[in-house]
């Protein structure tokens, strides 16, 4: 398996893992976000991921409409589905302890995951066109073009995302909300609005994460569990409410598989993940990276 | 109250044909449901831990006994193998419990419980020749001769179950477990050792639950990762657990029988749907049930106004 | 200008206030005062919107309000400074400003509000980058009454604003609360600190176990032998 490893092979599987790493850390900073503020595991994070990339997938076959064009589309609309989400689902539940909220959030990953099934069949999908396989070479590395995409939207998106949280007066009564929710809304910040507004960035960041993964990898109906998984784990490493915490987290992860997957065989290098992550919640639940100061 | 119903279970199988009627399997599967469920009562309901890791003990049971059986440690039906597969999941649960239940948040927990789940599922997957890789093992099914023992080894299950967690209810371990669901500050500040409590509670449930895996096992003779460590086994208990009422003893009973009737009709008439159903089935349970059917009918008897928000 | 009328409100099973009765006018200051305990903390918040009476009404400028929600309730000009500051410690001295004029009403005012609010308290526009956690007690408390200004509310709520404080700076602060009224802000007062509450008071209720014992004006009451005897270990 693991030869002698060179410089630049070590590099390139470097490379390929921050790249993937960063879809992880798109879909955790949506996770983070909703439990930073109202203490909600949105566990279907991955499964909205999933329905993104099924539309960007059909609007591209169906009415080739470029994956890239489809964010434009995609995103306001599940920023819009995230407020009715939150409506619908979270709104009664909020207050009522983790439990009720993380069951309905299972819940609804279970029914999305089948419903998307059967409408559009367990079968894998993929995204391809003319640009999908187009590789750039960069300081002697070969980089997937699609993937590098991913990584600067998912650079702007956080940085959107932190603008927003640091410079709006929205933003701040979100980080005022989550801090201490009863000031909040005492001064006249109403909970419930707080919460429809950070869970409607959540899911557009899901929807965000959607496009990039319908471009980038194949995907089917289940993998949303795991994707899920992966970003609670980004959350787990980077610390919860951290929005650079929870991208960093993502890419982190993404380096340890990629390290995983060249060094073990492919499904063990998914286990690999899942006892890291279960390390961390034994042992440092505060996330890898709260020994440092935090911004937003 | 209880005793009748017991009575009528006991006996059915000589009043009817066990081999070919529809009840008696129909129960079958409600007394294993009812094991597991319990087992989730008791660290969920009870303890207030939610664990969305069952279906980790549940395989794990069934696969030890299935690989004793196949190594020649154990037999069909064999109580040994059952007693083994239960063990295992506690010992399971100790080892991976104590570290996640030490932190006070449970959202920890729970995280946990699913990625021991899934870690668990992919072990056996690759376990080579020993676990059957993703095809599984078989199970000499020759030796299958009646369906009785299915039944009353179930049923007995199932009031082994119930009586445990009766017991343990009705003990100072279920004032402990129910003080650190409430407040488990508060509980630990008076000097309850939560942690003994809420590590006992997970065991105990994985026990029980490594139980129906056992049966399960023998039941089917074949024994593979997707069904056997299937969300589905982490799902059940909970939702009915919780749509019969969470944190009491015969809740769960309930909510086993009424879920495990209603997801059969499912199974005959919309086959696909099964899963869309149960998910939003939970949706729709906790957003206006919370309490659990159980609670329903008792708010009714007292006459009690319901709590409002 | 406020006018609580018989209210009775409970947490959860049990009760924390019977039938509290008590106006407030335009203009005055109005203290609440008695023991730890006493329910005034209850009356606040049940005025403000955070919990509802099972019966009573609660009017404000002639509008009910028992049952409306704090947004709303701030809205219409009612503010409240809570308990222990409550300040967002993780965030600037400025944005806890800023956020203090959250609701529709007080948002398009808020520069001129600040610039007002400076005004009062000019260590806050010195202070208005560093982290609301880091402040001393005495500053934290302006900060927090002046965001509770910053919602330009026409009923200022305070929650025992001594508490925790060193003298000196509770003389301060009460001269503060006098300017603000002076400036035409009605104060209702919530106040462990009987004899300074009572000083500036027009008048003043006081309460014991959820019920509203005495009223009268601040002067009188501050003579009354009652009031000296019972809390005679709180007057200075």
């Amino acid at each position: 398996m693991s030869d002698f490893l060179s410089f630049h092979s070590l590099s390139q599987i470097l490379v390929n893992g921050l790249l993937f790493g960063t879809m992880y850390g798109i879909a955790a900073i949506g996770v983070s976000l909703i439990f930073g503020t109202m203490q909600i595991i949105f566990i279907a994070q991955g499964s909205m991921i999933i329905l993104a990339a099924y539309i960007s997938f059909w609007l591209f076959l169906l009415l080739f409409v470029d994956p890239f064009l489809s964010i434009f589309f995609i995103v306001p609309v599940f920023m819009l589905l995230g407020g009715g989400l939150y409506q619908v689902l979270f709104r009664k539940v909020a207050y009522a302890g983790k439990n009720p909220s993380l069951l309905i959030a299972f819940g609804f990953m279970i029914m999305l995951e089948n419903l998307m099934s059967l409408l559009w069949t367990p079968n894998t999908r993929a995204i391809n066109t003319s640009y999908t396989a187009y590789g750039i070479e960069m300081l002697g590395l070969q980089v997937s073009f699609t993937r590098l995409v991913a990584f600067v939207l998912a650079i702007l998106s956080t940085v959107v995302v932190t603008f927003f949280l640091k410079r709006t007066l929205m933003g701040k009564a979100v980080r005022a909300a989550s801090e201490d929710l009863g000031a909040a809304t005492m001064i006249g910040i109403g909970a419930h609005w707080v919460n429809s507004i950070t869970f409607s960035i959540g899911i557009g960041l899901a929807g965000l994460a959607g496009v990039a993964t319908a471009m980038t990898f194949p995907f089917d109906p289940y993998f949303g569990f795991i994707f899920s998984l992966k970003a609670l784990i980004a959350v787990a490493f980077g610390g919860i409410g951290s929005v650079w915490g929870a991208l960093v987290g993502g890419i982190l992860l993404g380096v340890i598989e990629s390290l995983g997957f060249y060094f073990l065989s492919g499904v063990w290098a998914d286990g690999i993940s899942y006892v890291v992550f279960l390390l961390v919640l034994m042992l440092k639940p505060e996330g890898l990276f709260s020994g440092f100061k935090r911004i937003a | 109250m209880i005793i009748l119903p017991m009575v009528l279970f006991a006996g059915l199988p000589f009043i009817v044909d066990s081999e070919s009627s529809y009840l008696v399997f129909f129960l079958f599967l409600t007394f294993i449901n009812i094991a597991i469920v319990q087992g989730w009562n008791l660290v969920g309901g009870y303890a207030g831990q939610i664990s969305l890791g069952q279906h980790a003990f549940f395989g794990l049971g069934a696969y030890i006994t299935a690989i004793t059986w196949l190594r020649g440690f154990t037999g069909y039906f064999d109580p040994l193998a059952m007693i083994l597969s239960g063990i295992g999941a506690a010992i399971l649960a100790i080892g991976v419990g104590i570290p996640l239940l030490s932190k006070l948040r449970g959202d920890y927990f729970a995280l946990g419980t699913l990625g021991l789940g899934e870690i668990l599922r992919i072990i056996f997957t690759q376990g080579g020749t020993l676990t059957g890789g993703s095809v599984g093992l078989l199970l000499p099914s020759r030796v299958y001769e009646s369906m009785k023992p299915y039944y009353f080894t179930s049923l007995g299950l199932a009031a082994f179950a119930t009586l445990t967690i009766y017991y343990i209810t009705k003990s100072r371990i279920g004032k402990a477990l129910i003080a650190t669901r409430d407040d488990e500050l508060a509980a630990e500040v008076s000097g309850i050792y939560t942690l003994k409590y809420k590590v006992l509670a997970f065991s105990v449930g994985a026990f029980l639950t490594g139980l129906g895996g056992s049966l399960q096992a023998y039941y089917l003779f074949h024994i593979h990762p997707a069904g056997f460590f299937s969300l589905k086994w982490a799902l059940y208990p909970i939702l009915m657990s919780i749509m019969g009422g969470a944190g009491t003893v015969l809740g769960p009973v309930i909510g086993a029988f009424f879920l495990t009737g209603v997801f059969e009709l499912i199974n005959i008439w919309l086959p696909e749907s099964h899963p869309i159903f149960s998910g939003g089935l939970i949706v729709a349970v906790m957003l206006f049930l919370p309490n659990g059917l159980i609670r329903l009918r008792l708010k009714r008897i007292i006459g009690k106004k319901e709590e409002r928000r | 200008m406020l006018k609580v009328n018989s209210i009775n409100v409970s947490y959860g099973d049990a009760q924390a206030l019977w039938d509290v009765t008590f106006n407030v006018r335009e203009m005055e200051i109005c203290s609440l005062v008695g023991a730890n305990g006493a329910g005034k903390t209850t009356v606040l918040s049940t005025i403000l919107g955070m919990i509802h009476p099972f019966s009573g009404q609660v009017e404000f400028l002639g509008y009910r309000i028992e049952e409306k929600r704090p947004n709303a309730i701030v809205d219409l000009g009612i503010s409240l400074v809570p308990e222990g500051r409550r300040l967002f410690s993780k965030l600037t001295v400025l944005e806890n400003l800023e956020l203090g004029a959250f609701t529709k009403q007080a948002r398009p005012l808020a520069k001129q509000t600040m610039t007002w609010v400076t005004e009062i308290f000019p260590i806050l526009e010195e202070r208005k980058r560093q982290l609301a956690g880091a402040l001393s007690g005495g500053m934290q408390q302006m900060l927090a009454i002046g965001r509770g200004l910053m919602a330009k509310p026409k009923l200022l709520m305070l929650d025992e604003p001594s508490l925790g404080l060193a003298p000196l700076i509770v003389k301060m602060l009460f001269e503060v609360i006098q300017k603000l009224n002076d400036r035409h802000v009605t104060i209702l007062l919530v106040e462990q600190n009987i004899h300074q509450a009572l000083k500036i008071s027009h008048s003043a209720f006081v309460m014991k176990i959820g019920k509203i014992v005495m009223k009268g004006k601040g002067g009188e009451l501050m003579a009354d032998p009652e009031i000296k005897k019972a809390y005679m270990g709180v007057l200075e």
